[in-house]
């Protein structure tokens, strides 16, 4: 017996194994297999053709309206010697053709017995062979007297005798047998002697003995939906074990999914309907990307069967327009190159391209090897930002692996991590599992996979469990690349070391430089068929190079890239109308990103004509000049990383370190150095959270929300005030550490409170003080900086204050800082005073309150302020 | 374990078509052929019998010629017409070959009894002759001579016909102890014509000699009615025995109406040996028929009642021959149909069939096997051979299971596809529990060892059934 060659699909079925069943399923069961010698087949004829190449001399067929039925004559007369011929037409399928010749030993003696077609040979009687009409109402005056008895249909075999046929024959052990299940959903669940059958199964399950195959061919697309169907019936309790042990355990060979086409099965369709239908090939330099697009459609052979016979009975040649017109495929990789030279025509990438070149050569050295007992497993892991080229590269990765012979398919299957878990038990595993059959034979991409590890209640668990058995016992036909930011995926792969086991390569995907940015911007307008001017090339090279600047984490790359592409589109169109041959010029450009365009160094004079409006703080104002004029210096010289130091503010309440803050933010921002002179003000109820881990999130998230900003945490030292076991303080302190030093130059960090409490809050953590570059003392103002503040404060306001207002003030101010030195809040109490001398003015003038002009300034006189308390 | 089910299956209409068929025109086809057969064995034993009544009318007519002139002429005549009346009989008889329909039958009873008028008319007139002569006699005793002369006349033409009667009739058995009368009366005149009274023995002599003439030709007329009645019966016995002969062997024709080639149906195996009963009854009834003493009234019955009767025995016996012989075809054809049932249905594989005994009359068995050892065990008897209903038995023999439950729904499966094989299946017996009175049958029971049924020195149904 020479064995043919099996299809792909069938390339990994095991046919000979200690299990007791062989459970098929998957979105192939119902499909047409084209096979290696071109013939298109239906699964049962296929599997009859498999089997016996395996050696299986007795192949026997059951469904549910044929309890029991053959496919060859030798099957048959291997089952029941003594019948005569195939089946009545239509019964006995394509394979079986010319009868059989029964043997004649078992009629010697009795009455004689003749050949007969289609039955048990036939007896003799005293009138020979003659059928008298032996039902009631037959006569010779019916019409149908003679004929009756030939015609009625043969019937099928009843279940409980189907049931004991099937053991019967697999308990023999010669010939080897197969009984194969064809339609086992339905006969399970309508099966008349399921109490035999469920003895049958059990028996068989206990009893591995022999080579013979009990073969259920399931029509659910998992395993999940097999083991379900058979576990909610109830009956078959040996099956159902069966089916959980092999999804506990996948790999033991018992269950096998029959999954959706590959490039080189369809190649063959296509062969085949040129032969058999005519089908035309437009040009045959575009017949294998089409192939490959066919393929990495999740689509039955069936299915494109039907849509290239529609082409094929059109006339219309099979090619790349056709194929996309026809909605076949939304896209077609045309060129035909390979996928290096695609890798390589991607811009930038370049350690990503090194790191997959080495990978190759390593597989090709293994596989030059002779074949170790355990394949190595071939999964990825891909970290980066989005837009890196992450999916693409996957992509590729599939079709290289799948040129050197480690794939069947190579395509691509994407999915986000979270779409993986589901809300109940059980439904996460079967999601997954479904997923990976899916993926069979190509790549998964698991976008974000680090979301598995934030879920919660466990069920992200569930489907990393699922899938690690998957990309452990699947590992010859399953590459998973795992990807997802940096940080967030070290953290997902460190929480699991099975998963670190089964990682075979870790690749980084850098953010583009600016000139890759460029590059890829140009090529996206290019998609778009704008043109932009030289001017507004070199301009739009600088908006980049901004853009890059203040990425942190999360920047989108290519896909920041897509929306000023998108955008300058917009306002483009919006200027040109119709006549679209004209150029892109800068003034295209949208406000929103002329931020990022460099702007002139601003002299130093200018920034600190702000600092002059400060009443007091000498020493503030030196700090500042000096930074600024440091800062301006180096700006003017290029030198890159120049970054804004984070600063520490100490000093009681009201003596400026806000105000100072916000001027910090406008200085940073006017030099370039910050990309907003916004500050965001925070304490610790904005950063401690409630449990564990919440103050980590909360924490990080306000650092995010002050990128580009000055983040200005008051009373900073109340975060390391904590005593006992609950308190997050440190937690918040660690993680603040922590993301200075992750986005260096992008925010400036200003910690602000009582000189005392801030050593504390410094002791908190070893690293801080070596952040914090520089430390400004806040004192308390003196009573004449006080009285210059409110005199400011009242100016603005169009009041003017008199001398004996400001003697009166001095006095109060004085006053109430020696009743509480501690609490005094210095310029917050010029507030107050100021509120109290207003009350006090409009008594002073009467019910007739002011009568001048609206603009004309009121002086506060001495009995306008009120006397110290 | 074994399984039991007893199922009965109604005749069929056919079955019931055929019981009711007219056997009588097959064992009457080719009729003429028959009636010539019969005919060419008959002619020579009828011929022989006219033959000597043909003997005998010679010897009257010497007889006559010695009577005296005045006799003469009218025993001639009569002598004629008897001759003519044996000659028409004859003739008939042959032609028919005891297949004497009634209006022949009347015909020839007709034309005797118009020929024993006519005589009776003759005679009549002789006797108003005679008495006118009486007369003239009385007138002419004075003439002595002349009366002796007569009287010694009449007593010789007497004395010859009473001869003739005595020699050549058997007067006996038609008219016993009438010839002794006359003749005493005619030795009477004898003496009163020696003792000279002429006058006295004239007229005895008259009146006798008109007597015996008389009986002559009522013996002679009786004789051809018995003659001619036994060779009806032979001939009507004969006819029935060619059929019988014929029918040892019958061709069979099939549900199409058309003879099956080598098939035949033998009547004496399939009735039991109803025919070699009715050949014993047919010799008995031959020999009566051929006897010299059987009279014209049992001939007649013979011919008109009790031949008739074996004829629509034999109708009987071919009839029940043939049904008995379908029965037989009809329990293999319904063994043959569960075995297909069973083979599609149940996965069973024919091994063995017989009959029990090897008698194709009795019941039939067959032996089904499943590959994996089970056995079922077909018991067909035709429960009534009257009402032609079968007896289905299935014993089952179930090896890979102990369940009963298993085996029931098994024996249920079987019942429900007979049901469905369009058998007007009763509902079976429900199992185990055994039919009251009937053995509790198993696969191993020596009923159903076939090989022990097929031995040699059992009946088989004879040559080309």
């Amino acid at each position: 017996m020479t064995a043919t060659p099996r299809g792909e699909r069938f390339r990994d079925l095991r046919l000979s194994t200690d299990e007791p069943f062989t459970v098929l399923y998957g979105p192939g069961v119902d499909d047409v297999f084209v096979d290696p010698d071109y013939g298109v087949r239906a699964l049962e004829e296929t599997l009859w053709g498999l089997l016996r190449s395996e050696g299986y001399r007795r192949i026997v067929f059951s469904s549910l309206s044929r309890p029991l039925y053959f496919r060859d004559p030798e099957s048959r007369r291997l089952s029941r010697p003594g019948w005569e011929r195939a089946e009545p037409d239509g019964r006995g399928g394509a394979a079986e053709n010319g009868a059989a010749t029964g043997k004649g030993g078992s009629t010697a003696g009795g009455t004689g017995a003749a050949p007969a077609t289609g039955r048990m040979r036939r007896l003799r009687g005293p009138l020979g062979t003659v059928r008298l009409p032996t039902g009631p109402g037959a006569g010779p005056g019916s019409a149908d007297a003679a004929t009756a008895p030939q015609a009625r249909p043969a019937s099928a075999v009843a279940d409980p005798f189907a049931v004991m046929t099937h053991l019967g024959l697999l308990r023999r052990p010669e010939p080897r047998t197969a009984v194969v299940y064809t339609q086992a959903e339905e006969i399970l669940l309508h099966n008349q002697a399921s109490r035999q059958l469920a003895a049958a199964l059990a028996d068989r399950a206990q009893d591995r003995l022999g080579h013979n195959r009990w073969i259920f061919v399931f029509r659910a697309s998992t395993l999940e939906g097999v083991e379900r169907t058979v576990a909610d019936r109830r009956v078959y309790p040996a099956l159902a074990a069966f089916l959980r042990a092999e999804l506990d355990h996948p790999g033991r060979g018992g269950a096998f999914r029959i999954g959706y086409p590959d490039e080189a099965e369809l190649g063959r369709l296509v062969q085949h309907l040129r032969l058999r239908d005519r089908l035309r090939i437009g040009d045959w330099r575009e017949l294998a990307p089409l192939l490959r697009s066919f393929a990495d459609r999740p689509r039955r052979a069936s299915a494109w069967r039907e849509d290239l016979r529609r082409l094929a009975a059109d006339g219309t040649p099979l090619e790349r327009r056709a194929a996309l017109d026809r909605g076949l495929v939304t896209s077609v990789t045309t060129d035909g190159e390979s996928p290096w030279t695609r890798l390589d025509a991607m811009p930038g990438l370049a350690p990503v391209k090194r790191h997959l070149r080495l990978l190759a050569n390593r597989i090709e050295a293994e596989r030059a090897l002779p074949a170790r007992r355990d394949a190595a497993t071939q999964h990825l892991v891909f970290s980066g930002n989005p837009g890196t080229g992450k999916t693409t590269v996957a992509r590729l990765v599939g079709e290289i692996y799948r040129d050197l012979g480690l794939l069947r398919r190579g395509h691509l299957v994407e999915a986000d991590a979270s779409a993986l878990v589901a809300g109940f038990v059980g439904q996460t595993a079967e999601r997954t599992n479904a997923l990976v059959d899916r993926a069979l034979d190509g790549v998964l991409f698991l976008d974000e996979a680090y979301a598995l590890h934030d879920q919660r209640e466990g069920f992200g668990r569930e489907a990393v469990t699922a899938l690690l058995a998957r990309m452990e016992n699947d590992r010859g036909r399953l590459v998973v690349v795992l990807a997802g930011y940096p940080e967030r995926m070290r953290e997902f792969i460190a929480s699991d070391p099975g998963l670190d086991r089964r990682i075979r390569a870790w690749i980084d995907f850098p953010d583009y430089d600016p000139a890759t940015l460029h590059t890829i911007l140009l090529g996206m307008l290019a998609d778009r068929r704008i043109h932009p001017a030289p001017e507004t090339g070199e301009l739009l090279s600088q908006v980049v190079t901004g853009l890059r600047r203040v990425a942190g984490e999360g920047f989108g790359n290519a896909g920041t890239m897509r929306l000023l592409a998108d955008d300058l589109f917009d306002t483009w169109a919006g200027r040109v109308q119709r006549q679209v041959h004209l150029p892109l010029l800068p003034a295209d450009l949208p406000e929103r990103y002329r931020a990022h365009l460099p702007r002139p160094v601003p002299t130093t004079g200018e920034l600190l004509a702000e600092l002059d409006h400060l009443v007091g703080l000498r020493d503030v104002r030196e700090f500042l000049t000096g930074l600024t004029e440091r800062l301006a210096m180096r700006q003017a010289r290029g030198l890159p990383d120049t970054t804004a130091p984070h600063l520490l503010f100490l000093g009681p309440p009201g003596t400026g370190k806000t105000t100072v803050a916000r001027l910090v933010g406008r200085i940073c921002h006017t030099l370039g150095l910050l990309h907003t002179d916004e500050v965001v003000e925070v304490t610790r109820a904005d950063l401690v959270g409630r449990y564990q881990g919440h103050t980590a999130v909360r924490t990080r998230e306000v650092v995010r929300s002050a990128l580009d900003k000055v983040l200005f945490i008051d009373e900073a030292y109340s975060l390391a005030s904590g005593t006992d076991q609950d308190d997050f303080g440190q937690e918040a302190v660690d993680t603040l550490l922590r993301e200075m030093m992750e986005n260096p130059g992008r925010l400036v960090v200003i910690a602000a409170g009582y000189p005392l409490e801030m050593r504390r809050f410094l002791d908190a953590n070893s690293g801080l003080r070596s952040r914090f570059g520089q430390t400004l003392h806040f004192d308390h103002y003196p009573t004449a900086d006080l009285v210059e503040i409110l005199r400011r404060q009242a100016a603005t306001e169009r009041y003017l204050l008199s001398d004996g207002a400001a003697q009166r003030a001095a006095a109060w101010f004085d006053a109430q800082r020696a009743a509480s030195p501690r609490d005094f809040g210095n310029a917050r109490a010029v507030a107050g005073l100021l509120r109290e001398m207003e009350t006090r003015l409009a008594r002073r003038l009467g019910p007739d309150g002011w009568d001048g002009a609206v603009g004309e300034p009121i002086t506060f006189l001495g009995e306008d302020v009120p006397p110290p308390r | 374990m074994s399984g039991r089910k007893q199922i009965q299956v109604d005749e069929s209409q056919w079955y019931r078509l055929l019981r009711s068929a007219d056997e009588l025109k097959v064992v009457r086809r080719d009729l003429p052929k028959l009636l010539q057969g019969v005919r060419d064995q008959t002619r020579a034993d009828l011929a022989g019998e006219f033959d000597a009544v043909r003997r005998r009318q010679d010897q009257s007519e010497q007889a006559v010629r010695t009577l005296s002139a005045r006799n003469r002429a009218l025993e001639e005549d009569t002598n004629r017409r008897l001759r003519e009346q044996a000659a028409r009989t004859q003739q008939r008889i042959t032609e028919t070959a005891g297949r004497l329909r009634a209006e022949a039958h009347e015909q020839l009873e007709r034309q005797r009894l118009a020929f024993a008028a006519e005589l009776d008319g003759e005679r009549r007139e002789r006797r108003a002759e005679i008495a006118g002569l009486a007369s003239r006699v009385e007138v002419m005793t004075q003439d002595r001579e002349h009366a002796r002369e007569l009287s010694a006349g009449w007593l010789t033409d007497a004395e010859a016909i009473a001869a003739l009667v005595a020699d050549t009739l058997p007067h006996e058995r038609h008219a016993p102890g009438e010839l002794a009368s006359l003749r005493a009366r005619l030795d009477q005149a004898r003496g009163n014509h020696d003792l000279g009274r002429y006058d006295a023995a004239l007229a005895v002599a008259q009146e006798n000699y008109l007597g015996l003439s008389e009986l002559r030709v009522r013996v002679e007329q009786a004789d051809l009615h018995r003659r001619s009645w036994q060779a009806e019966a032979v001939q009507a016995v004969l006819l029935v025995e060619q059929q019988v002969r014929r029918s040892a062997q019958l061709p069979v024709l099939g549900p199409d109406q058309q003879e099956i080639p080598d098939v035949a149906l033998d009547v004496d195996y399939w009735s039991a040996g109803g025919l070699a009963e009715l050949r014993e009854r047919l010799d008995a009834l031959l020999e009566r028929a051929r006897a010299e003493e059987t009279a014209a009234e049992e001939a007649e019955r013979i011919c008109r009642e009790e031949a008739p009767a074996l004829e629509m025995q034999l109708a009987d016996t071919v009839r029940r021959a043939r049904l008995s012989q379908l029965a037989s075809q009809i329990r293999v054809n319904l063994a043959d149909e569960v075995i297909q049932a069973l083979a599609e249905t149940a996965f069973y594989s024919y091994v063995d069939d017989a009959f029990v005994d090897a008698d194709a009359r009795g019941a039939h068995i067959t032996r089904l096997r499943h590959e994996n050892g089970n056995e079922i065990v077909l018991d067909i008897e035709t429960a009534d051979p009257a009402s032609g209903r079968n007896v289905i038995r299935v014993i089952s023999s179930d090896r890979d299971t102990e369940s009963e439950a298993d085996q029931r729904a098994r024996a249920d499966a079987v019942h429900r596809l007979l049901a469905e094989n369009g058998h007007q299946a009763h509902a079976p017996a429900p199992l185990p529990l055994p039919q009251p009175g009937a053995p509790d049958l198993r696969t191993d029971d020596p009923r159903y060892d076939l090989t022990a049924q097929r031995e040699p020195g059992r009946r088989q149904p004879g040559p080309g059934a």
